[in-house]
């Protein structure tokens, strides 16, 4: 599977030739939960494949969270609804809402806000229609909380285990993200969040394979290509992943929406664009031992490295 | 520079609560529904009069309704501009900007019990808050304390909608709400204060000399605890310029002034928007945004309300 | 917690335990007494349910302190209790004595093991994975997290 191969869509997530953990999030330009992109219909054919197999591992919520999982509802609908008016409509006669999915041919009528108008719960429902992962993180006695979500691409955690979890325990397994205090000051700046005002970030990291559900449940299958990456088939192989995440407070329960679209782009993609080559290869060489621990990479960058060096040698003959 | 978005309003209806308090209703410019918002949740309101007048006040409309905002505004007697033009300019028609709903004086999730304790017009988030309980059916109490009854804001609305979970506490009969109250709350219990400095501060230490634990004891301040004496000092930014911040004057608004493009949102200390790195000097917090740990390293300000007790402060700006 | 530590300021002291566990909430009653304060100890003896502690408990004031001292096992019981009732984190404090058995949560799988020993990989019981048990703790499952041991 190739997952991109149009660089131009590929939210490429360096600046500068350093990388350390940061809070890099900036106020968002067009406020927009989330995105179509050309793999819709097939990344949502897996999506639901997950959900209907794999239900425990991917969808997980408390019961004090419906009423947010509504306004997740609706903030999905309307930002599809305004954005893709080709693709989504939405038709609301007080609280009989008709949703409209032309790309998968679904209409789906229910009334917003009522008790068992789906089979399942309204968070569910409503990401069998996005490609983005959907958290929701509840704000309770000044505290974050995971209290609701539907995974199925994670980059290597569980949803089942972190349920109910405060933001920084979350954060825990991090190398030096307590150390350097990021815990407290991005802790701080969610729960400064204001509706209306949305932000977003990109993160990243390396993978062996090009599988977009690498839960922390099948570890064991995937995490075994990490010993097979040579500098040979590092190009094919090795895959960067990029996850744009967006953060919108919910104005009637004050809680955060943080919504994950990943993209992935294997590194032969990667390196066509000389920039990005050089970019690249400047901050995986620089980078110190906990993040390419933590990030999973360790195993096999000396390979990626090789790969990455004679692409870079043979440009220069060229 | 961060600038929060605003919803363009108009203000569908004013009504006199009593002498001194006006409620107005707000309805979208465009007809366009507004958000919903949680309990204990304000919004600022930006009004253009000579200069910008940005005021935070308590919504105390029905947090599902999205068709009208309603707010309480208090004629102050020391109105630096806000409450005098609501009073006496704002007219039914009357278009303004006001910032989506936010939430700084939240309801507990874990308490088992909400006490609201009130003096004057300290009543306004109380009223969202007691909605939210109520369509819950969690259990609460109200302690209100005014001058008169006829000077009680929302009384009528409480005595129709709350009839056994308030209690009220007139001053010229000579009732005072006494800390003594604070006693009797069941363990689970959260009590939460506002109105007058003096009234947040004697319940606050009350309940701790009690034993309540902090996390149990909620305020809301409509005006950030002020320091006693305001003294001038200056700031040094990274690029040498000089700002000297007069007596009367925010450190944020000698800053705006200087055309320096500050960040900043809400202006009493609550948000952390307006954090600056500070290198040199020692910095007075009046902020109720960073923990004491976070103080004590004097490495930051909020510039919106916090001072310097050196003479001069290094920003690194 | 395993030690019990005087919070001074307190209106009044709550102490529940069995009679092993009473030795480690000595030190702190004698505190309490020497400070005047009112206090309460209530005796919990072997398999007892909660039923008459909750009463106990239900009655109390904001303002009191609470101290728990029973064997791991049964601590978290009391511990439930008490949190349904109202008495939070910061008004607690729970000393276990005795046994003390980790959970593990399997990643794989999900399923729930028990340990003593933190430092040994386990086999998960419900899936065989062989599992190393992470420092990464969940409240909510009280559970630590165990993940692939070897790929």
């Amino acid at each position: 599977m190739k997952w991109i191969n149009n660089l131009e869509s590929f939210p490429y997530p360096f600046k500068g030739s350093t990388y350390r953990y940061s809070n890099n999030s900036i106020p968002m330009k067009t406020p927009l939960c989330v995105e179509v992109t050309p793999d819709y219909i097939e990344e949502m054919q897996l999506k639901r494949t997950l959900l209907n197999h794999h239900a425990e591992r991917c969808y997980q919520s408390l019961p004090h969270t419906i009423t947010g999982q509504w306004e997740i509802v609706e903030l999905v609908i309307d930002h599809l609804a305004a954005q893709y008016p080709d693709q989504f409509s939405v038709e609301k006669k007080g609280s009989k809402w008709t949703f409209n999915n032309k790309i998968l041919e679904e209409k789906q009528e229910f009334t917003f806000g009522g008790e068992s108008t789906f089979p399942e719960e309204p968070l569910a429902f409503i990401s069998r229609h996005v490609q983005e992962d959907l958290i929701l993180m509840m704000q309770r006695d000044g505290d974050l909380y995971l209290d609701a979500g539907q995974l199925c691409f994670p980059a290597n955690w569980s949803l089942a285990f972190n349920l109910g979890m405060k933001f920084k325990c979350i954060h825990h397994p991090i190398p030096g993200f307590k150390e350097e205090g990021l815990d407290d000051r991005i802790l701080q700046f969610l729960m400064r969040l204001e509706a209306g005002n949305p932000w977003e970030r990109k993160n990243w990291s390396l993978m062996a394979g090009d599988r977009l559900d690498t839960s922390l449940e099948t570890f064991d299958q995937w995490g075994k290509l990490r010993k097979q990456v040579t500098k040979e088939n590092a190009g094919e192989l090795v895959h960067i992943r990029v996850e744009v995440q967006k953060l919108f407070r919910l104005p009637r329960t004050n809680g955060i929406l943080f919504t994950i679209n990943t993209h992935l782009l294997s590194l032969e993609n990667l390196v066509s664009n000389r920039e990005w080559l050089k970019q690249f290869h400047d901050i995986l060489s620089e980078l110190p031992p906990h993040i390419t621990d933590y990030k999973g990479i360790s195993l096999y960058k000396n390979e990626v490295l090789k790969y990455l060096s004679e692409k870079l040698e043979s440009g220069k003959v060229v | 520079m961060y600038k929060e978005k605003t919803i363009p309003v108009y203000v569908k209806a004013i009504e006199q609560e009593n002498e001194f308090i006006r409620r107005f209703t707000l309805a979208s410019v465009n007809e366009e529904l507004l958000p919903k918002f949680s309990g204990g949740a304000h919004i600022s309101t930006y009004i253009e009069h000579g200069e910008l007048l940005v005021r935070q006040y308590s919504l105390t409309s029905n947090p599902d309704d999205t068709k009208h905002y309603q707010i309480a505004v208090r004629l102050s007697d020391t109105s630096r501009g806000g409450s005098r033009y609501w009073h006496e300019k704002m007219k039914v028609g009357d278009q303004l900007q006001i910032s989506y709903p936010k939430n700084h004086f939240p309801l507990s999730f874990k308490a088992k019990h909400h006490v609201f304790y009130a003096a004057g017009i300290g009543i306004t988030p109380f009223l969202s808050m007691m909605n939210e309980l109520h369509s819950r059916g969690s259990s609460f109490e109200l302690y209100y304390a005014s001058k008169t009854e006829e000077a009680c804001a929302f009384y009528d609305f409480l005595q129709e909608h709350y009839p056994n979970q308030y209690r009220f506490y007139f001053s010229n009969k000579r009732e005072r709400i006494n800390s003594s109250s604070l006693e009797e709350h069941p363990i689970g219990t959260h009590v939460y204060f506002c109105g007058p400095e003096s009234f947040i501060s004697d319940l606050t230490e009350s309940a701790y000399q009690l034993g309540y634990p902090p996390s149990a004891v909620h305020t809301e301040r409509f005006t950030p605890p002020q320091p006693k004496d305001m003294q001038p000092f200056n700031v040094q930014l990274k690029d040498g310029t000089l700002v000297e911040v007069a007596r009367d004057q925010t450190l944020l608004e000698a800053l705006l002034n200087k055309g320096i493009k500050a960040p900043y949102s809400c202006r009493v200390g609550r948000c952390g928007t307006c954090e600056l790195q500070v290198v040199e000097g020692e910095i007075a917090h009046y902020d109720s945004f960073f923990s004491e740990d976070q103080k004590q390293s004097q490495s930051r300000i909020l510039t919106c309300v916090s001072r310097s007790k050196s003479a001069m402060l290094v920003l690194d700006v | 917690m395993t030690e019990a530590v005087f919070v001074p300021g307190k209106r009044k002291y709550v102490f529940c335990s069995d009679q092993e566990g009473i030795k480690l909430l000595f030190n702190v009653i004698e505190q309490v007494k020497e400070e005047g304060r009112p206090y309460e100890i209530f005796k919990i003896v072997e398999n007892q349910d909660c039923l008459e502690l909750g009463e106990l408990l239900k009655k109390q004031k904001m303002g009191t302190h609470l101290y728990v001292a029973l064997p791991y096992a049964e601590l978290e019981k009391v511990r439930k209790t008490a949190e349904e009732i109202g008495f939070t984190e910061e008004e607690t404090q729970y000393i276990g004595y005795g046994n003390k058995v980790k959970r593990i949560f399997c990643c794989r799988c999900h399923g729930m093991n028990e340990t003593a020993d933190v430092q040994a990989d386990i086999l998960c019981s419900q899936c065989g994975l062989e599992l190393s048990i992470s420092d990464h703790y969940s409240v909510f499952h009280n559970a630590f997290l165990g993940f692939v041991a070897k790929l």
